[in-house]
């Protein structure tokens, strides 16, 4: 899974959130990345077309304009996707402790 | 009401969006718009930077991921972004009939217009030429521009570091330096800095087999390193106890080049000991390879040793240069706001009388490095874009007279079922393979601008030796040569494509009136950009020109044909006695008046227009004036001199004596004084016979001997400042400049026997540099020089292309036009109310088109203030010259087409029709 698609779910398992709060959490998550709208859109059509996350509803951001924006939201599948790949990576860092590449 | 129009930013951004499929873009246009907007008002609070990087982020995203959503599904089925297969849905199916067809077409539409440019090769071999002149042009002041402006420093956290400088109300400075004094006060007493460090420009005499040679060098406070966060590839950085003095031996840190150069890369270097002054100096490291700290062609880092504590001489000379690292958690202002702290403390604290009036002034290393270049690399890259423009209009032009050309087949190819959409698609695929292609051409090109700037660049770009045509650069030459092509190609694919079927295919399609006028409007818009834009770069070109003239017509107040300098540093270590350093001088002059053909030497501590001089200011007092306190004195800059130099340089004696050997240590001390200092000081009144003070050495009453006429020190276009000379023998210098006048005026063959007869004074003190007085007055000119070398060259291109734009569009006219002249010939029209026709058409574009381009020219050449001497931005000698020259070349662009006119034949085409 790559890092990002991770990112995502990860914030939104924190709960649901549109695009530009995902944007700006993903940016403080992985610094010296910049996430461009062409590139997250992509990503999370994808992801719902896998049916890890979905699109919860429409409405405005209390803390900004009065724009309406679309939320999204991690699905059932999307938490075990996440939770699979967070058991996987710790083989790997079980693995990375055997050989001395970490302390344990 | 209408709803609030959104910025143009977002205005463009929503044009990008059609770069993406329409079904993506319905689901998600308007998020991603939104989004858009609100990293892009995130980026304004930032600055402007942080939205330029916004921009081409943003076009580079638009460009990778429409294009791969646009890509056909692999037959393997969509890429997944999880691992995780199969536990998550299945791949979703795609429309790839429908993409599989849009491939198709598009490879079509390449062959197609591969074809027909192979078809047409005269017109494809110019407008790729064309293209590529104003693609590669721009590409390489791009890489520039990239390299200078937006690369990160070579340093760790370089946005921490700043450069700490001192201003005063009432006595400009001219470099940005500082005394060792007040660097340990700011070391001692700031709040915001992790730490502040020092350096300052150094050279040394480095004896590897009994052969001395010259190095340039710094000396550095020993958390130079620490500060800048640089490792040296092997070896240690330096380590306080390195700078002072007794405790350890001479350490040095050496460059990847002379580590290379000079001891073939030995990897067991560190720890030998070399001889640097004539001192035994240890090398304890040897740096990364490619380091410019601060500038590149450092090949030596020497710790300073410092007398602790400072004395008042260490708190007054301002020579070397300090920058500090912020702490991470503190802004730019904070650091400001606590420097002004400690400038105000040290105002009022013991050297009160030193630090008076000096404020500290921060500011990022990088405005610092970059500052200066910046007004010239915008001024560069507006002039390529400018040629750039012209290109495009210009093959703008031919595209259209093709498609006139073209009309039928168009017409043909609607009739047989193309919709307008796949006719645009077409034309456009032609223009954007056809930058495409001028895209590769033009890299080329731009490597060879690219080293033709780096090679005539006067030292004015910083960081040059990082420079190169880079991935970064390559992208941008492909998207210029992208943006060009839908630029150019646009305006004729969407007119060729909308043909009038039923005219066209009933023969008289050629001069159906609607579509002609519709063409008409918009080549006279062509004709007339294209004189509009030309003319402003004209006019800059011309205004630097006219700079560069009034620059040589400058009297530098010295006769620079006929001498050489040869430029001397001798070290503390052998010459510690005044009476060695007098011997020294009195050896050199000897050995150089002995040359043949030589005139006249002199030595002076500071020459004019040298940028290794050592020049600072002296407070002197008058007679009389003792009521003054010493920080209210007047100043003046001075130098020390040799009896032989004021005829040396050709600098008249215009009152009293020149110095002479009688002038000597145990003679009454003298000083002359120049023009300028004369008439301040003394105005109306002969000073000869004045005496003078001054209380930053502890010296006895000068008397002014003698007036000199002005030198322009700091370069042709400058004031002179007051100055004083005193003289060598009574003041003995280790820093020197000898010059020698040459009798019969060849003064570059002097320079190899000056170098030798130098050495033969001292083998272990070379002369450092030796070099003829017209090439420093050359040298101090460059910038100007290299402003109006691009310019030239660039107005000189566009130029050409304007005036071929002109002379195509005005024939395309003609030939347009042949069935209606030969109608109003054969009405009694005569051939020079045709030809008055014709060139009255082609003269009311172009004409506007100038006057435009003058008006715009008002407001672009202010760019140019800081480098215009002697004329203003709105020279009107300039702009007339400007106007007449493309005014002469817009007639004759018209003339030929115009005579041509006058020759048709009134039967043939009445015949015709």
């Amino acid at each position: 899974m790559k890092p990002m698609v991770f990112h995502i779910l990860l914030i939104l398992l924190e709960g649901k959130s549109h695009g530009y709060g995902i944007v700006k959490a993903l940016e403080k998550r992985l610094p010296g990345e910049h996430i461009e709208p062409g590139n997250l859109y992509r990503t999370l059509r994808t992801l719902m077309a896998d049916g890890v996350i979905e699109e919860s509803d429409r409405r405005p951001d209390p803390t900004m304009d009065d724009q309406r924006r679309r939320y999204f939201c991690i699905t059932e599948s999307g938490v075990r996707a996440a939770r699979d790949e967070a058991a996987r990576m710790e083989g790997v860092l079980a693995l990375a402790k055997t050989h001395k590449l970490l302390s344990p | 009401m209408s709803p609030t129009r959104p910025p143009l930013a977002v205005r463009l951004y929503r044009l990008l969006l059609r770069a993406y499929p329409s079904a993506f873009r319905r689901a998600f246009g308007k998020d991603m718009v939104q989004l858009f907007d609100d990293k892009r008002r995130d980026a304004r609070r930032r600055g402007r930077r942080a939205s330029l990087a916004l921009g081409l982020r943003t076009l580079r995203d638009v460009a990778v991921h429409a294009f791969r959503e646009r890509l056909p599904a692999s037959p393997f089925g969509r890429r997944r972004l999880l691992l995780t297969s199969g536990r998550v849905g299945a791949p979703i199916p795609t429309a790839q009939s429908r993409i599989h067809a849009m491939l198709d077409a598009f490879g079509q539409d390449i062959r197609f217009a591969l074809r027909l440019l192979l078809r047409a090769p005269g017109f494809a071999f110019i407008a790729l030429i064309t293209l590529a002149l104003g693609i590669g042009a721009n590409t390489a002041i791009f890489s520039v521009i990239n390299g200078v402006l937006f690369r990160p420093l070579q340093f760790g956290e370089p946005s921490q570091l700043v450069v700490i400088t001192e201003q005063h109300p009432t006595q400009p400075t001219e470099s940005d330096a500082v005394s060792t004094g007040v660097f340990l006060d700011w070391r001692a007493n700031n709040r915001t800095l992790t730490d502040v460090t020092l350096w300052g420009d150094n050279r040394f005499v480095l004896e590897i087999d009994e052969e001395p040679e010259w190095i340039d060098g710094v000396i550095v406070y020993p958390n130079f390193f620490n500060v800048l966060q640089l490792q040296p590839l092997f070896g240690r950085p330096f380590i306080m106890d390195d700078a002072v003095e007794g405790l350890r031996g001479n350490v040095a840190i050496i460059s990847h080049q002379l580590w290379r150069d000079r001891w073939g890369g030995d990897p067991d270097i560190v720890g030998t000991v070399i001889r640097v002054d004539a001192q035994p100096v240890e090398i304890v490291g040897v740096m990364k390879p490619n380091i410019a700290a601060p500038t590149p062609n450092v090949d030596m880092w020497v710790p300073v040793r410092f007398t602790a504590p400072p004395n008042r001489w260490m708190r007054y000379a301002r020579w070397l240069t300090a920058v500090g690292r912020i702490k991470p958690d503190v802004t730019l202002a904070q650091t400001r706001d606590d420097f002004l702290r400690i400038s105000n403390e040290l105002q009022v604290g013991e050297f009160s009388d030193i630090y008076e009036g000096w404020q500290a002034v921060v500011e990022p290393l990088r405005e610092r490095i970059v500052g200066e270049a910046r007004a010239t690399l915008v001024v560069a890259f507006i002039a390529a874009g400018l040629v750039l423009l012209i290109a495009c209009v210009n093959i703008a032009n031919m595209l259209l007279a093709r498609a006139a050309v073209r009309e039928r087949e168009i017409a043909v190819r609607a009739a047989l079922g193309a919709g307008r959409v796949r006719l645009t698609r077409q034309l456009l695929t032609e223009s954007v393979i056809l930058s495409l292609a001028a895209g590769v051409v033009g890299i080329a090109f731009a490597k060879l601008t690219h080293n033709l700037i780096l090679t005539f660049e006067p030292g004015i770009i910083p960081r040059v030796e990082e420079l190169a045509i880079d991935g970064a650069a390559l992208g941008f030459a492909v998207l210029a040569s992208v943006v060009t092509g839908i630029l150019f190609g646009l305006a004729p694919a969407v007119h060729g494509a909308r043909v009038d079927l039923r005219a066209t295919l009933t023969e008289s399609g050629s001069r159906s009136a609607s579509s002609g006028r519709r063409q008409n409007r918009m080549r006279a818009v062509l004709v007339t950009s294209q004189p509009a834009l030309t003319t402003m770069l004209l006019c800059g070109a011309g205004l630097l020109m006219r700079t560069m003239v009034e620059l040589q017509r400058v009297d530098p107040g010295f006769d620079a044909g006929r001498a050489v300098a040869a430029r001397v540093f001798l070290n503390d270590a052998s010459y510690n006695t005044p009476e060695r350093v007098r011997q020294y001088a009195r050896d050199v002059w000897a050995a150089l008046q002995a040359m043949p053909g030589v005139e006249e030497v002199g030595g002076t501590s500071a020459l004019p227009m040298d940028p290794m001089g050592i020049n600072y200011d002296l407070p002197y007092r008058l007679e009389g004036q003792e009521y003054l306190e010493d920080n209210e004195l007047p100043q003046a800059d001075f130098r020390i001199v040799t009896p032989g130099y004021f005829s040396a340089m050709g600098i008249p004696i215009l009152r009293g004596r020149a110095l002479n050997d009688f002038d000597g240590p145990d003679a009454p001390q003298v000083t002359l004084v120049n023009q300028t200092m004369a008439e301040q000081v003394w105005p109306g009144r002969n000073p000869v016979g004045e005496r003078i003070y001054t209380p930053a050495w502890d010296w006895a009453w000068f008397e002014v001997i003698g007036v000199v006429s002005d030198t322009k020190y700091y370069g042709l276009g400058t004031d002179s400042r007051a100055e004083m000379y005193m003289a060598h023998a009574q003041y003995p210098d280790g820093l020197m400049t000898f010059v020698v006048r040459s009798a019969d005026g060849d003064a570059a063959s002097l320079t190899a026997l000056a170098r030798r007869r130098v050495s033969s004074v001292d083998r272990a003190q070379p002369a450092h540099s030796v070099v003829t007085m017209s090439s420093l007055i050359g040298d101090s000119i460059a910038v100007e020089r290299f402003y109006a070398l691009v310019l030239v060259i660039f107005a000189g291109v566009a130029f050409v292309l304007s005036g071929a734009g002109v002379y195509g569009v005005l024939s395309y006219w003609v030939n347009q036009r042949r069935h209606e002249i030969g109608v109003r010939m054969a009405l009694g029209a005569t051939a020079t109310g045709v030809w008055r026709l014709v060139v009255w058409h082609g003269m009311t574009s172009a004409g506007l088109g100038i006057g435009l381009g003058l008006v715009g020219a008002l407001g672009s050449s202010r760019v140019l203030t800081n480098v215009l001497f002697g004329v203003g931005t709105a020279d009107p000698i300039t702009f007339g010259a400007v106007a007449v020259l493309l005014g002469v070349t817009a007639l004759l662009a018209c003339w030929l087409p115009a005579r041509r006119a006058t020759r048709v034949d009134p039967i043939q085409p009445l015949r015709a029709g």
